[in-house]
């Protein structure tokens, strides 16, 4: 049974091929980047992994053997392979997605009207061992009673909490980096609504502070769901969570601007109000956890997208309406014509 | 901390640790609540700041947040770390520095010293890594290796310039050092100084005797390997540090523009086996051990780490380490 050791190639385990309709992606989840291959080139790394350049050119004939040399040479030197005698020593990874919070991440709208309890919130938050949470304003908060709203976190188990605030035209960029200090928890903060120039910051300063500024006015939930590479997240908690869940909706829980408890703020059904129920009563109602495990590999078109499995899904607004399965509404990608469809995401209307 | 005690409960996991920057020990807790599992973490700084305590010749009385710790509820005790605390700074007063660390090292010794007694109290229980074992003197974890089948780096401690040229002819030249014991870390204004390993020029070295001092031969590698050992199974991890020989030459350079490649990796059944009765030998059921892939296809056994973080294996890997060190903790304190 002794074999000569044979040199093949070999693509790192975080390097994962996904094949689309008509070209694939290497999805490379160490570095968060990716990159794109042909189909033919996926079929090679997949069908007739680790097999020698010899063998691969007895199947798709000698002529192509100095292309797929080139494949394997150019991956390796972009650094996503390597060359090795003993592929037996490098096993997959295994994508069994496993955590130890009931709920991973939830987010909480504010809209004038009713202020919610955070520090009851976060409480119940806890019993999951939630570690991230997002809070969105769409009307004006003080900055005073926000930092207040905070320190409720001291104790928590959240571990990450991300802010979206309307701007207030008494703040300046200082105020904002000030809270961001005070609050180590905070990863990052979008300001909306920012029409003056009061809040100038220059580009390398934003990256530092993680605090990005827009012109336009946030309303409401609406503005959410929006499919772009930009918002890729490109890393293996979430390659994995996604070949068995929703890449947005699992294990998320949402109160919206008015205290109804949802999957997400977006989403139709409620599951009653903070006011008078508890988030546990509300994740134990059967009907809570429907989209959890819609994979992309189950919506139209998404199926066929190589870029599946590190794009970020949206079930609250869909291409047709009344179907669980229809493809994000605010997604422009077409995996059969390659194409960008570069319309603003909240101008598309569903059928 | 958030205790989590049932009075008329006799299962409970004691875990030892230290105060912050111990991501390992949280993401285990979190996986000890997500079974409802009964566990009380100590970390050492509490023995000289929160707790209370009497330690006994048959038994002791912590308490520690208003809780207290009945030993004979313990039945599996995870020893992660201890103490995090800086005795040179610990007693501060006026007067004379040597007087003052004269004190100070003596208290330090004397809190080893109380250490010792709550873990001896607590030596019958279910140990994962007991902390006996944890201190380890690499000279000989080397010798016990090599006993084991493993390859281990020729090394030599010497303290005069004629030795390191004697070794480095009978390695080609190629020699490093690095420490006989543990790093250790020289705090310097914003920084510190680390003692790496360096690889050694007999030419450059300006005296005949110094203070005691480690060679090792240099080994060229393909890649380093990590494998956590966990009570016979075995994680382990490549990390390309180098690129691999046949490439080395094209895109040596390139590629330092990367982060090294972590990936998932399984060892030989045979360097298996044979850490599995090193680590029988040391009396060690937990640890990390560092080892090399060297290009002549060898692989190198370089040390074991018995409370190293296996975060850096675990997550890259997504072996799930913490959830297997939850489990096995309920499993040994339900026995």
């Amino acid at each position: 049974m002794l074999k000569t050791k044979e040199i093949v190639f070999k693509l790192y385990a975080n390097c994962i091929p996904v094949r689309g309709a008509k070209r694939s992606v290497v999805c490379d989840l160490q570095r968060g980047d990716y990159y794109l291959i042909p189909n033919i080139l996926f079929e090679i790394l997949t069908d007739y992994k680790e097999s020698t350049v010899d063998y691969l050119a007895d199947i798709y004939g000698s002529q192509h053997k100095i292309d797929i040399q080139a494949y394997f040479d150019t991956l390796q030197s972009e650094g996503y392979g390597f060359y090795t005698d003993s592929p037996e020593n490098f096993p997959d990874i295994d994508m069994k997605w496993q955590k130890s919070s009931l709920i991973t991440n939830a987010i909480v709208d504010f809209n004038g009207g009713i202020f919610h309890n955070m520090k009851d919130i976060i409480s119940q938050l806890d019993e999951f061992n939630c570690k991230a949470l997002q809070l969105r304003f769409y009307n004006l908060i003080s900055l005073n009673k926000l930092s207040n709203l905070l320190t409720h976190l001291k104790d928590s188990r959240l571990t990450s909490v991300s802010l979206v605030l309307r701007h207030d035209n008494n703040q300046t960029k200082d105020d904002y980096i000030d809270l961001k200090n005070q609050h180590q928890r905070i990863t990052d903060i979008l300001i909306h609504s920012c029409e003056t120039s009061s809040l100038i910051f220059k580009k390398d300063e934003l990256a530092v502070e993680g605090i990005a500024v827009i012109k336009r006015t946030i309303t409401d939930h609406e503005h959410c769901g929006a499919i772009s590479p930009k918002y890729f997240r490109i890393n293996l908690p979430m390659f994995s969570e996604s070949q068995k869940h929703n890449t947005c909706l699992h294990r998320k829980i949402s109160i919206d601007s008015k205290g109804d408890i949802r999957n997400c703020p977006s989403m139709p059904e409620s599951f009653g109000n903070i006011r008078d129920t508890k988030l546990r009563e509300a994740i134990r109602q059967k009907s809570f956890k429907k989209y959890w495990d819609i994979t992309k590999d189950k919506i139209t078109v998404c199926s066929d997208c190589e870029f599946r499995h590190i794009c970020t899904d949206c079930r609250a607004y869909g291409r047709e309406e009344n179907d669980i399965y229809s493809k994000p509404l605010k997604c422009g990608y077409d995996p059969y014509s390659l194409q960008w469809d570069r319309k603003k995401p909240n101008t598309i209307k569903p059928r | 901390m958030r205790p989590n005690f049932h009075h008329y409960n006799t299962e409970m996991i004691l875990i030892l640790s230290q105060n912050g920057l111990e991501p390992t020990t949280n993401e285990v807790i979190d996986w000890l609540d997500y079974f409802n599992a009964n566990y009380i973490r100590i970390n050492g700084d509490d023995i000289l700041q929160n707790a209370r305590y009497s330690i006994g010749m048959e038994n002791m009385i912590i308490r520690l947040e208003g809780v207290d710790i009945h030993i004979d509820e313990i039945n599996a005790v995870w020893f992660r770390r201890w103490t995090s605390t800086n005795f040179s700074e610990y007693l501060d007063f006026e007067g004379d520095s040597r007087l003052k660390q004269g004190i100070n090292e003596y208290l330090k010794t004397e809190y080893q010293g109380a250490s010792r007694a709550f873990f001896s109290l607590l030596q019958n229980k279910f140990w994962l890594t007991d902390v006996r074992k944890s201190r380890m003197e690499k000279y000989n974890v080397l010798k016990l290796a090599s006993s084991c089948g493993l390859y281990v780096p020729d090394t030599l401690i010497c303290n005069n310039k004629d030795a390191i040229k004697n070794f480095s002819a009978l390695h080609n030249g190629k020699i490093i050092t690095k420490p006989i014991s543990e790093v250790t870390l020289f705090p310097i204004d914003n920084s510190s100084f680390v003692p790496y390993t360096t690889q050694i020029e007999v030419g450059e070295i300006n005296y005949e005797r110094f203070h005691p001092l480690q060679i090792q031969e240099a080994i060229e590698k393909q890649y380093e390997i990590r494998a956590f050992f966990i009570l016979g199974n075995i994680y382990s991890m490549a990390i390309f540090s180098q690129d691999d020989e046949k490439t080395k030459q094209d895109f040596r350079c390139y590629n330092t523009e990367f982060p090294n490649r972590h990936v998932p990796y399984k060892l030989p059944r045979e360097i298996e086996q044979n850490i599995t009765s090193l680590m029988g030998l040391i009396g060690l059921n937990c640890g990390s051990i560092d080892l090399i892939k060297a290009t002549d296809d060898r692989y190198i056994f370089l040390e074991i780490n018995p409370v190293g973080q296996f975060g850096m294996t675990s997550h890259p890997c997504n072996y799930n380490l913490e959830k297997e060190v939850a489990e096995l903790l309920i499993h040994e304190d339900k026995r």
